[in-house]
């Protein structure tokens, strides 16, 4: 009796072992790797903010870019004269339904206003005097636009290291044809007064991005863990 | 029937035909020939403002020998705007013809048709060509034309602008221009003009021209952006050499065009850059010539120079300046050239010396070395240096990198000595050597002096000051010797002769004074010259006020500007002249550059005395530094102020002595006077300074002195009573002692009491209320005897067979109560009863020491020490 009782309780012990084994490896793995997601995700937030604080220093820099703008070009550029319809002047909206759709967009988007500054750039050269301010401005304002550029599209990699940015859906930038001056004008106060909307338009979808993104990402990798 | 009517149709048109070329072959066969003359293939082109047409001629026209001439009509809106013609010469028959015309408006804003007709002789060819400019095309914003433009300052434009169908025009202007400068007008419903004359340049990015419209009920706008500016006028083309390898050509630039310019040295590859155009070129090659092109929109200027570039070497500054040696008074400096073509041109160096300026120039062959001479010791210098070619002086290089060098140092400068004199001292002053001549930091000055006979030992003192004041024996004359001394050094010394007092010398007692008037900021001293003055004269000068800070000065002249003096302030100056002995003071002087208003308070301690009917007013010495004008006098008016009219008699008296101190007012009446004082200068009167004296008749002093005294002996002697009254214990201590009395036996007192109680049985009512209080109080204590003596009675009962007595009710046993009470502690009027009679028998241990009581014969034991207390009791 008493052995059948040692039995029974040293049966009882090892299904409760095998049955807890089993559970506690689990729990330590998943420990384990939420200990690792929620790195990856503070690592992601971190380069999301990194992104969001160049942006709003790109959105600051374009402001004054515009008043220095408005000031060399005779200081009356009305906001009529801004808001011209001009042609081929890139959309200040982005673009996808998808996180990943909407990030590859701002990319493109900062590489096509990459081209249209440098169009204004040349143009604005020809009309001002080599120690202007604005023709220094732009230089910053564009190299703000590249670096922004790279560090959206590390963002992107590291979001989705499988996808690859895609191309712009209408190919090549395409820039205005010749102007007369005036145009010119017009047009280089359109691309700045665009580019500032834009980024404003970036910088609100990163702080989206931030509260949906990072935790899907962290939300994605438990759930993929404890599938395996 | 139908074949006749065949030939019928077809011959008639033929018959027809062939009359109607009989009838021209009968007329005329060259006029044939120019009816199918006309012009051919009109094409039009347009840019800017300009429409050109070309055409051809017709072949019939190569049958006309003579000049075809062609007429254009411009027409807008079938309204001709321009007329011209073109001559074709039979030669030029059969070729293309071109005409151009530029319009005044915007091609675009008027779509203009040229009509093309050819005539000769007089006859005007039927064969005629239109040709019509293609409009704007249809555009959905306004459209202003033309577009970028440019115009020269002052010039008049026209801007058009085309609205779109539907669209409404709102306005146009030129950004930067008053609205009211700009004419618009209407050309149709869909063009508007704006013309206006363009009085400014534009800026590099332009000036823009803007069209507001209404388009489909929105508001829009558009425009172009107009270049305004002036043509090239630069000019002065200089061509040079640097290096002796290559070219530079610069230009004067003219007025900022505000368009963009570019220039070109024509026929050459240099290149150029702002206003400087540059290029390889061999040197050597003699004469040769440049032409610079300056061009813009609105104009070009050509600009020529030739020259033998060896004449024109504009040489690079010297490199690497410095010091080879450096010395106490000279250095010699070297440099180098970056040019070694320079080592071979005759070169004109010039060194500019901080502090000195400009040195005299050098020359030399492949000049790299010069030396400074005359430099100041312990002095640092800053030099540069340029050159440029001797043989062909073209311009001076820029000038040198600063080279800093610092000379040795070297004893100081000789002093400038001179002397003061006052009573029996010599004041021995010399100027503080400039940095430039002390050559050195100065330690100290050592004076010397010493009989000019030779007769005594040298003296000698050393100080830190500039002066130093003698007492020597103003008999004699005095050699006295200055040197300053360095860390390198003594100067030489500088050697002044003291005069005696036997001779005029400097003394200024006897010698002329007078006063002088300055000007211009300083005074203009001359005097008569000396035949005593062997080397000239020496003026000295210092405000009267301040003898010490003397100035000096030695000239050769007899006259000299004494110049940098302050207005208001007074000045002393002495002439002295300059002899191989001691310097003989000629004359003094006194005066103000300018004399000034003095303000302040002049009089500052005025004050009066009267003396019977006189009053007089003093004040203090003025003292010199408040004097800023010559004080030529004082005057002192008084009126009486007891006389409100308006009539009241002014007195006055006054001095025309400045050092005056008082001035005195006489037969003044008893009242009360204003006395004025005011000062005298040449600027009129000032300083004036009131002050009201009441004037006291003799009788009032005299009572008034006996009323003083009087008063003065009451309150002594009141004050002495109320001393005396309130010390008068004391007084009466020290001069009335109290006398001790005998001691008296029991016996002796009681029948000496009963005596007296036996006497005083008689008193009357008022008697008894004047008796002295006999109080018992507690704790009282009656004198106590002296220790060695037997205890006096105290409880002494009444006989019976005494006879009754009215005190017997009343005193019981006044042994025990009576005691002295002074005026406070003696109880209130009326209350005398509440004191009720005191009850023998009273202890005597209760009693303290010092109690005070009546001097009863009767009851005194032994006598007590006598208090500093005034009792009324005691009387």
């Amino acid at each position: 009796m008493n052995g059948h009782v040692q039995r029974m309780s040293f049966q009882q012990f090892m299904e409760l072992t095998t049955t807890l084994l089993p559970l506690l490896l689990v729990m330590a793995v998943d420990s384990t790797r939420t200990v690792a997601a929620s790195s990856s995700n503070q690592q992601c937030g971190n380069s999301l903010q990194r992104t969001l604080k160049l942006t709003r220093l790109a959105q600051k820099e374009s402001v004054l870019l515009i008043k220095t703008y408005q000031k060399a070009a005779q200081g009356e550029m009305s906001e009529l004269f801004c808001k011209g319809l001009v042609n081929d002047v890139p959309d200040p909206n982005i673009s996808g339904l998808e996180p990943s759709e909407r990030i590859a967009s701002i990319y493109t988007h900062l590489q096509t206003f990459m081209a249209h500054f440098k169009r204004v750039y040349e143009q604005q050269t020809d009309l001002q005097l080599p120690s202007s301010p604005l023709l220094g401005e732009l230089t910053v304002v564009s190299a703000r636009s590249r670096g922004l550029a790279a560090l959206i599209n590390s963002f992107y990699q590291s979001l989705f290291p499988n996808l690859p940015m895609p191309e712009p859906a209408g190919g090549p930038t395409t820039l205005p044809p010749p102007q007369n001056v005036f145009q010119q004008k017009v047009y280089g106060c359109a691309v700045l007064r665009t580019y500032k909307e834009f980024l404003s338009n970036v910088s609100r979808e990163l702080r989206t991005l931030k509260g949906k993104v990072c935790r899907r990402r962290m939300e994605t990798n438990t759930f993929l863990l404890r599938m395996t | 029937m139908k074949s006749e009517s065949v030939t019928r149709s077809i011959m008639i048109p033929f018959i027809l035909l062939s009359l109607f070329c009989h009838s021209s072959q009968d007329g005329n066969t060259g006029e044939h020939v120019v009816l199918l003359c006309g012009p051919k293939n009109l094409t039009l082109k347009s840019w800017d403002q300009t429409i050109q047409a070309t055409w051809e001629d017709d072949p019939s026209c190569s049958a006309v020998k003579e000049e075809l001439v062609y007429e254009l009509l411009v027409l807008v809106r079938d309204q001709q705007v321009h007329h011209d013609l073109v001559t074709v010469t039979p030669e030029q028959i059969g070729l293309s013809h071109l005409w151009t015309w530029t319009s005044h408006r915007a091609l675009e804003c008027d779509s203009p048709s040229v009509l093309l007709s050819v005539r000769y002789r007089n006859y005007t060819s039927p064969r005629r060509q239109e040709g019509t400019l293609p409009g704007m095309t249809n555009s959905s914003d306004p459209e202003v034309y033309p577009r970028d433009p440019v115009f020269q300052v002052g010039s008049r434009a026209t801007f058009c602008c085309v609205l779109p169908a539907g669209g409404t025009f709102t306005d146009m202007y030129l950004v930067g221009y008053n609205r009211s400068e700009g004419n618009i007008t209407k050309i149709n419903n869909q063009t508007y003009s704006l013309s206006l004359v363009l009085n400014q340049p534009s800026s590099p990015s332009g000036t823009d021209v803007k069209c507001e419209a209404t388009i489909h009920q929105q508001p829009t706008d558009n425009g172009v952006t107009a270049f305004i500016g002036y043509p090239p006028d630069d000019r002065e083309l200089q061509c040079e050499t640097r290096d002796l390898e290559s070219v530079e050509c610069q230009w004067t630039v003219g007025r900022d065009t505000h368009l963009p310019t570019q220039y070109q040295l024509v026929g050459s590859a240099y290149e150029c850059f702002q206003r400087t155009c540059r290029g390889k070129e061999d040197v050597s090659t003699g004469e040769r010539s440049w032409k610079l092109r300056a061009h813009n929109e609105l104009g070009t200027v050509e600009l020529t120079d030739s020259a033998d570039l060896m004449t024109r070497v504009h040489m690079l500054a010297p490199e690497s300046v410095t010091g080879s040696t450096v010395n106490h008074r000279d250095a010699r400096l070297k440099w180098s050239w970056k040019v070694q073509g320079y080592k071979d041109l005759n070169l004109t160096c010039e060194v500019n010396l901080s502090h000195a300026g400009p040195q005299k120039p050098n020359s030399g062959v492949g000049l790299d070395s010069t030396v400074l001479m005359n430099l100041i010791p312990n002095w640092s210098y800053n030099v540069t240096v340029r050159c440029r070619t001797t043989q062909h002086p073209w311009k001076w290089s820029s000038w040198s990198s600063t080279f800093n060098f610092h000379t040795k140092g070297d004893v100081p400068d000789a002093l400038d000595v001179w002397m003061k004199m006052k009573d029996n001292e010599i004041l021995i002053i010399w100027k503080i050597l400039l940095e430039k001549q002390s050559h050195g930091h100065v330690l100290d000055y050592t004076v010397t002096w010493s009989n000019i006979r030779g007769t005594e030992q040298h003296n000698t003192t050393t100080v830190t000051h500039n002066h130093v004041t003698l007492r020597l024996d103003t008999t004699q004359q005095y050699v006295v010797n200055v040197t300053a001394r360095n860390v390198n050094g003594s100067s030489s010394p500088s050697t002044i002769i003291t005069p005696s007092s036997s001779s005029a010398g400097l003394n200024p007692t006897g010698v002329r004074g007078s006063r002088m008037a300055g000007g211009g900021g300083g005074f203009n001293v001359s005097w008569s010259s000396s035949p005593a003055a062997s080397c000239g004269y020496i003026v000295d000068w210092c405000p009267s006020s301040s003898p010490s800070t003397v100035t000096w000065i030695k000239v050769p002249q007899t006259n000299v500007f004494l110049k940098n003096l302050r207005e208001g302030q007074r000045y002393s100056v002495s002439i002295s002249a300059c002899t191989r002995g001691a310097a003989l003071l000629l004359e003094t002087r006194e005066g103000y550059v300018q004399e000034q208003r003095i303000q302040g308070d002049l009089f500052r301690a005025l004050r009066s005395k009267q003396t019977g009917s006189e009053v007089e007013l003093s004040w203090d010495q003025i003292p010199l530094t408040e004097q800023t004008a010559f004080i030529q006098g004082y005057v002192l008016e008084w009126s009486d102020r007891d006389q409100q009219d308006n009539n009241t008699a002014v007195h006055n008296v006054s001095t025309d002595e400045p050092t005056s101190t008082s001035l005195t007012a006489s037969d003044l009446k008893t009242s009360s006077y204003t006395f004025t004082v005011k000062a005298r200068t040449a600027l009129g009167e000032c300083c004036s300074k009131q002050l009201i004296v009441h004037v006291n008749s003799g009788t009032d002093n005299w009572i008034r002195t006996v009323v003083i005294s009087l008063a003065a002996v009451f309150s002594v002697l009141t004050l002495v009573s109320v001393v005396c009254c309130r010390q008068w214990a004391c007084i009466k201590q020290k001069v009335y002692p109290p006398i001790p009395r005998p001691l008296l036996t029991d016996t002796w007192l009681r029948s000496t009491g009963e005596r007296s109680l036996h006497v005083d049985q008689g008193p009357s009512e008022v008697d008894i209320m004047d008796a002295p209080q006999l109080l018992r109080k507690p704790g009282a204590q009656v004198n106590q005897p002296p220790p060695n003596l037997p205890p006096p009675l105290r409880s002494l009962p009444a006989p019976a067979g005494l006879p009754s007595s009215p005190f017997r009710g009343a005193f019981q046993n006044l042994s025990y109560d009576l005691m002295m009470q002074t005026e406070d502690q003696q109880p209130p009027e009326g209350h005398t009863a509440e004191y009720p009679a005191p009850t023998p028998p009273l202890d005597t241990a209760q009693e303290e020491p010092g109690s005070h009581m009546t001097c009863d014969l009767t009851y005194i034991l032994v006598p007590q020490p006598v208090l500093c207390k005034f009792t009324p009791l005691m009387n």
